[in-house]
């Protein structure tokens, strides 16, 4: 199944550095405002100017999924098109594996548009009047890659993605989670260091979701890419993010591991999320793990540091004694005590 | 594919088998293609379209030069396009329609008067002769002066004045001046066109009411609708007329129109054989009235009605090839 | 505003409106009709500017650089086309077109517009249809080549789209006879002033609908192909024209009935064809033989009509091969090449034109025994309304009375911005002279929109009620839109005597289409809850229909309404070539004589007349929607 192109890592980092995007009719005034500290709601009343976006700061490391979570309204698709440059910034900058994005010329722009990024959008953004194949290949009939050369690519990744067979079909004949597939194979077709995702799961029904996003984790498995998550589901986001950003008016309220938000919720905002999220389900073995006292009982039982919480809990109330948790590498990183586990059950 | 082959071939057997007997119809055989385009203008009347049937068939037929007609008013457009060669010939110019501006096309030599067609017409007030066997007084406009005249044409929308129904705005007119200066209880209402003036006329007629109205000779209408020129003030060049722009004093008959016919200045040029054979060009107005009501009356061709006219009369036209 | 308006106490407000009028009517009682203190102020320069261009053809670089040039240009592209279309044998044409339609439609659709174009060429017409035939292609392809560009240009830049919509919305209240004498100025006289006319009556829609297409495109769409690094020139070509190209396709398809619209009347200019045809056949009372070239018109509007929908078709997948494609091109050029060489090239005349002589008789029997009626409709209308109200209005009423009626209507309607509007427009119509004429051509479009709307409102509630009735008028309210007016219109002076009924009535027979399909949809459109909620609490039927139907859909109507005056003024010109006299002749004179500064008066005099109206009545309609936000 897994495709030699897919597995290659050429993953880019990523980084935005103190990104302003002010929508409305005096912007320069309302970016003072901003950068002053005066408040969304105050801006637009003074101004008539939205402040979407205000000092987002964030680095993304090769091969990191970064997910954004926000609600309507936070700035999270304003965001993701700052990043992406599908709307100029006010202010701040944008870089990819340490190139300026936001200082490149139109044709730069679209070279590494070309070249190392494409984009997965919310309403799949797919084009009616062309094929599934040609869908597939728009990114790369762009760059000017003859017809035959890129139906043999968009062949391979209609596989990839499930859908073999369907290229001589229309979009609009397809099912909405295949229509995602779809416009998850075109953007796999450019092979990007760095992939955007636009919401893209939100507007299929959650059994749908469900694969897709086990889909997405597969895959991510094999290819390891910089991914840019933008959700508003907060169960999706500690699926899938490596780190989360929740994002509410326009700022980063907090940014961590599903780890460090649940453990240490830095806004009551963020403890909102939290509170409803199953911990055992996302917390591993690894992150509830102590250092090993002098004092412990010698710990016989061994699990995996990766492995969730929940299905660790048999083990752990079958004995009185601390387990053993241990890297990939077999290294010990410490113990787990059922005190512990009971109490990230009972809730904090 | 077999199938829209077969449709396509049965579509070309059954052309085929309809149009076997009908190649023969080309006006343009005899046109060769090394000479220019002979363009006529052709006015809005029926007389002028079968003038200019005669000649561009003869033009084709006996000089060989393909032609073309170009339907326009009478009016400046129409000197405009021969000035700048568009068209290259006019064959039915009435002197009484001639504007300051269209004489201003003569006097720079851009467009040249090239001697009369051969019919005189005469533009007029007629009635249709039930209405003097009604009103026998009507035959002169003397008859026409009084209130109860006026009445007698009156329509819905002139009350009780009468009704004079004028005609399409390019003929040159001047019968409301001549309404006022003869001191008529009349209005003038304009039709619009010769379609609209026909069928009003046709639409009294067959009901027998009364119309007075503007209209010309040679026509078959005059005859199809037995059409009576109502007499008025003798035209002398003193009395007020000077063509189109009428003085507003005007207060007699319309002139006489010894129709004549003008081509562009280039002509001579372009084909010199072509403007020898307008220039002797000659229709009368009995070859019109010849002519007249087979178009106008019967609802023949106008091609088809010159074509006949051209079979009957060669020792006519074998002059003018020559 | 409306709010603010409408809470002053309306009989205080309209009694002083009565008082001013009062007052106003006895201090100038015994005035003259308007000033005309700018008469010949507007003509006469544009006049001498007519004669300068006469000498200035030949020698001035704006024409030979230019006009003369593009009018050579077009001139060759309208005799290439009609001559090549001539040289092939007849039915290549047929042929070509099936094969084109039936390539993306199925052969049983391609076999429609084929058998629809043999149709001229049965009854006589082939040589004139296709004269036409060519002019509207030439007309619709530039109309296309200008208007794609353009509305995509006003797509992308709204400052471009905000300067070019009041031009287009001019454009379409302007009568397009209106157009005519700069045409006959710039281009002299025959097909090409007559395409140029075309082309600037049929641009709106083309324009107007590329615009709201590329609009209408999923911005999704449009951020994933500039994100694929698309440049802007391929999100264009390969994304947001193909899929704004069924609501262009739309624009198109009203673009060519606006042309065929005009073409007949660019008879005018001299360009021939069938508009010519109609004419002369008319002269000669052949009314049945009318009828025939009208519908040879409307056989060229189905034939453009679908090969333009066909063209457009944008699933590719289910095309026949090419090899059916090349054995259709094979068979084609075998088809050319077979009749070139066997003679057989022209229309052989095999139907009888006879067959439209049961029409020719059946308006001689109307003439003779319905004039009752006819006639009686006729001298109702003009004695007991037309001559009354112009009377009034003209003589009667002193004119600053009616400059005041009008400004405070305005106000009452639209607000100071309409109120200024309708004064200084009024006022611009008196000073060049043009006044009484247009309180006449007033009169006869008040009694065309009265007899349209009582007609449309019905007719368009039942149809909206009833979808049977609608199928049924589908096709008939199709050909009234189509036929070209000219063909009816003569038959009605035989019926109702030269003067302003003729007009009237073909406005009328024009107008009502747009009334009943708006007010239809209108009807249509009532939300079905509201409806049930009606009936829940035991509303009648016509109750029902008072109640709620016809209040909710009346902004819709009242849109309609709009239409339909629009419409009966752009019949204007067509009642000046029967006798409904005041701007409608004084436009076929000022056309047909090349008066220009006289064409300019009047063109301006209906276009202030248009605006007024329509910016009036579509206040009402904004008036009569429901305030959101409430």
């Amino acid at each position: 199944m897994s495709d030699p192109q897919l597995t290659s890592v050429n993953a880019a980092s990523l980084a935005g550095d103190n990104i302003f995007k002010v929508f409305g009719p005096k912007p320069a005034r309302a970016l003072e405002m901003a950068v002053a500290g005066v408040s969304r709601d105050d801006i637009l009343r003074e101004t008539g100017n939205t402040v979407a976006v205000r000092d987002v700061s964030f680095d993304v490391v090769p091969g990191e999924t970064f997910v954004v979570m926000g609600l309507s309204g936070s700035g999270k698709s304003t965001l993701i098109r700052c990043i992406a440059q599908l709307v100029e910034l006010t202010q701040g900058s944008v870089s990819l594996n340490g190139r300026d994005l936001t200082a490149m010329s139109e044709k730069e722009l679209r070279d590494v548009r070309r070249n190392n990024m494409s984009m997965v959008f919310q309403h799949f953004g797919l084009f009616p009047h062309r094929r599934v194949i040609d869908n597939v290949a728009y990114g790369l009939e762009v760059q000017g890659i003859d017809r035959a050369a890129r139906h043999k690519r968009a062949l391979e990744i209609l596989d990839i993605v499930g859908l073999g067979g369907w290229g001589d079909h229309y979009p609009q004949e397809l099912s909405g989670g295949m229509q995602q597939r779809v416009g998850l194979g075109r953007a796999l077709a450019v092979e990007p260091d760095v992939l955007f995702f636009d919401e893209p799961f939100s507007a299929l029904d959650p059994l749908i979701r469900r694969d897709m996003q086990n889909e997405l984790l597969r895959l991510q498995a094999d290819m390891g890419r910089t991914i840019v998550f933008i959700t508003h589901d907060f169960d999706e986001a500690i699926k899938l993010g490596d780190r989360i950003a929740i994002m509410k008016d326009g700022e980063f309220d907090q940014v961590g591991t599903a780890h460090e938000l649940l453990s240490n919720p830095a806004t009551d905002y963020v403890r909102e999320f939290t509170e409803d999220v199953s911990r055992t389900k996302v917390l591993t073995a690894g992150h509830v793990a102590r250092a090993e006292k002098s004092g412990d009982p010698m710990a016989t039982i061994i699990v995996g540091a990766e492995q969730p919480i929940d299905t660790i809990l048999g083990t752990l109330l079958s004995t009185d004694e601390p387990v053993a948790v241990r890297g990939t590498n077999g290294e010990l990183i410490g113990v787990v005590d059922r005190s512990a586990v009971i109490e990230l059950v009972g809730g904090t | 594919m077999k199938r829209l082959l077969a449709v396509l071939l049965a579509f070309a057997l059954c052309a085929a088998a309809c149009g076997g007997d009908d190649d023969d119809s080309s006006a343009s055989s005899g046109a060769s293609d090394d000479k220019p385009t002979i363009s006529f203008v052709v006015n809005p009347w029926t007389a002028s379209a079968l003038n200019v049937q005669v000649a561009a068939q003869l033009v084709e037929s006996e000089l060989g030069y393909p032609t073309d007609i170009i339907t326009i008013d009478e009016n400046e457009a129409m000197f405009t396009g021969l000035a700048d060669g568009t068209v290259d010939a006019v064959l039915e110019i009435w002197p009484s329609g001639i504007t300051e501006t269209e004489q201003s096309f003569f006097d720079d030599g851009s467009v040249v008067n090239i001697g009369d067609l051969g019919a005189v017409g005469k533009i007029g007030w007629f009635v249709p002769q039930y209405v003097l066997d009604q009103r026998p007084e009507m035959a002169s406009w003397e008859g026409l002066t009084t209130a109860d005249a006026g009445a007698y044409f009156a329509t819905a929308e002139t009350g009780d004045r009468g009704r004079f129904l004028g005609t399409d705005p390019s003929y040159s007119q001047y019968d409301a001046l001549l309404i006022d200066n003869l001191d008529l209880p009349f209005d003038v209402q304009f039709s619009g066109s010769e379609a609209a003036t026909v069928a009003e006329l046709d639409s009294r007629a067959a009901a027998g009411e009364p119309v007075l109205m503007y209209w010309w000779t040679p026509t078959a209408a005059v005859g199809k609708y037995d059409l009576v020129n109502v007499s008025l003030p003798a035209f002398t060049p003193e009395c007020g007329a000077s063509g189109a722009a009428a003085d507003a004093d005007v207060a007699c008959d319309y002139p006489e129109d010894p129709i004549f016919k003008a081509v562009s200045a280039g002509l001579a040029d372009k084909a010199p054989d072509v403007q020898a054979f307008l220039e002797a060009f000659t229709i009368t107005n009995a070859d019109q009235l010849e002519m007249l009501p087979a178009a106008e009356i019967d609802g023949e061709d106008v091609a088809d009605v010159a074509a006949a006219w051209i079979e009957a009369h060669a020792d006519v036209w074998s002059a003018w090839v020559s | 505003m409306i709010e603010r308006v409408s809470r002053a106490p309306k009989w205080g407000i309209w009694a002083l409106c009565v008082a001013v009028a009062v007052g106003l009517q006895v201090a100038f009682a015994s005035s003259e009709s308007f000033p005309a203190g700018l008469d010949h102020t507007f003509s006469d320069p544009i006049d001498d500017f007519g004669r300068w261009q006469q000498s200035a053809r030949r020698t001035n670089v704006l024409f030979t650089g230019f006009f003369t040039p593009l009018s050579d240009m077009v001139g060759w592209a309208l005799d290439t086309v009609e001559s090549v279309l001539l040289w092939v044998p007849w039915y290549v044409l047929p042929a070509a077109i099936f094969v084109v339609v039936a390539r993306t439609k199925g052969w049983v659709v391609g076999l429609i517009p084929a058998a629809v174009m043999v149709y001229p060429g049965l009854v006589g017409l082939w040589e004139v249809t296709i004269d036409t035939f060519a002019l509207m292609i030439i007309s619709v392809s530039i109309a296309v080549a200008l208007g794609v560009p353009l509305g995509v240009w006003g797509a992308l830049n709204t400052r471009v789209e905000k300067s070019i919509r009041p031009v287009l919305d001019a454009m379409q209240t302007v009568p397009a006879p209106v157009y005519f004498l700069p045409m006959l100025m710039l281009f002299g006289i025959g097909r090409v002033p007559a395409t140029f006319a075309t082309v600037i009556y049929a641009l709106p829609p083309v324009v107007r609908l590329t615009t709201l297409g590329i609009r209408e495109v999923p911005p999704a769409a449009v951020e994933a192909s500039e994100m694929f690094g698309a440049t802007k020139r391929q999100t264009m070509t390969r994304v947001q024209l193909p899929m704004a190209l069924p609501t262009i396709m739309t624009g198109v398809s009203q673009t060519i009935m606006m042309a065929l619209g005009i073409v007949v009347l660019a008879t005018l200019l001299g360009a021939g064809g069938l508009g010519q045809e109609i004419m002369e056949t008319l002269s000669q009372r052949r009314t049945g033989r009318g009828f025939a070239t009208g519908l040879a018109v409307v056989a060229i509007a189905i034939v453009l009509d679908r090969l333009g929908r066909a063209l457009a078709v944008t699933d590719r997948s289910k095309l026949p091969g090419r090899k059916v494609m090349a054995g259709a091109a094979v068979a084609i050029v075998g088809l050319t090449v077979f009749g070139l060489a066997s003679g057989i090239t022209e229309f052989p005349e095999v139907w009888s034109v006879k067959i439209f002589d049961p029409i020719d008789n059946g308006v001689v029997w109307i003439r003779d025994n319905l004039r009752w009626l006819t006639r009686g409709f006729n001298d109702l209308v003009v004695a007991d309304f037309y001559v009354p109200v112009r009377d009034l209005l003209t003589e009667t009423i002193a004119w600053p009375v009616l400059l005041w009626i009008g400004t405070f209507v305005g106000w009452r309607i639209g607000g100071v911005r309409l109120a200024v509007f309708s004064l200084s427009m009024m006022v611009a119509v008196g000073l060049i002279g043009m006044w009484n004429q247009s309180l006449d051509t007033l009169t006869q479009v008040v009694a065309a929109v009265i007899l349209s709307v009582a007609i449309a409102v019905p007719v368009g509630v039942w149809a909206g009620r009833n979808p049977r009735v609608e199928a049924f008028l589908g096709p008939i309210l199709d050909a009234l839109q189509t036929i070209p007016s000219l063909v009816y219109i003569i038959p009605a002076v035989i019926f109702f005597t030269v003067g302003v009924v003729p007009g009237i009535v073909a406005s009328v027979l024009y107008a009502i289409v747009p009334g009943i399909r708006i007010t239809a949809l209108g009807i249509r459109e009532v939300p079905a809850e509201s409806i049930e909620a009606a009936q829940l609490f035991g509303a009648t039927r016509r109750q029902t229909m008072l109640g709620v139907r016809l209040p909710l859909a009346a902004p819709t109507i009242m849109a309609g309404i709009n239409q339909v005056i629009m419409m009966v003024l752009a019949m204007v010109i067509i009642s000046g070539l029967v006798g409904g006299g005041a701007l409608g002749f004084a436009a076929v004179s000022a056309v047909k004589r090349s008066d220009l500064g006289i064409g300019f008066e009047v063109g301006f005099a209906i276009v202030a007349i248009a605006m007024i109206l329509d910016r009036t009545t579509a206040a009402v309609a904004d008036r009569l929607r429901p305030v959101a936000g409430h």
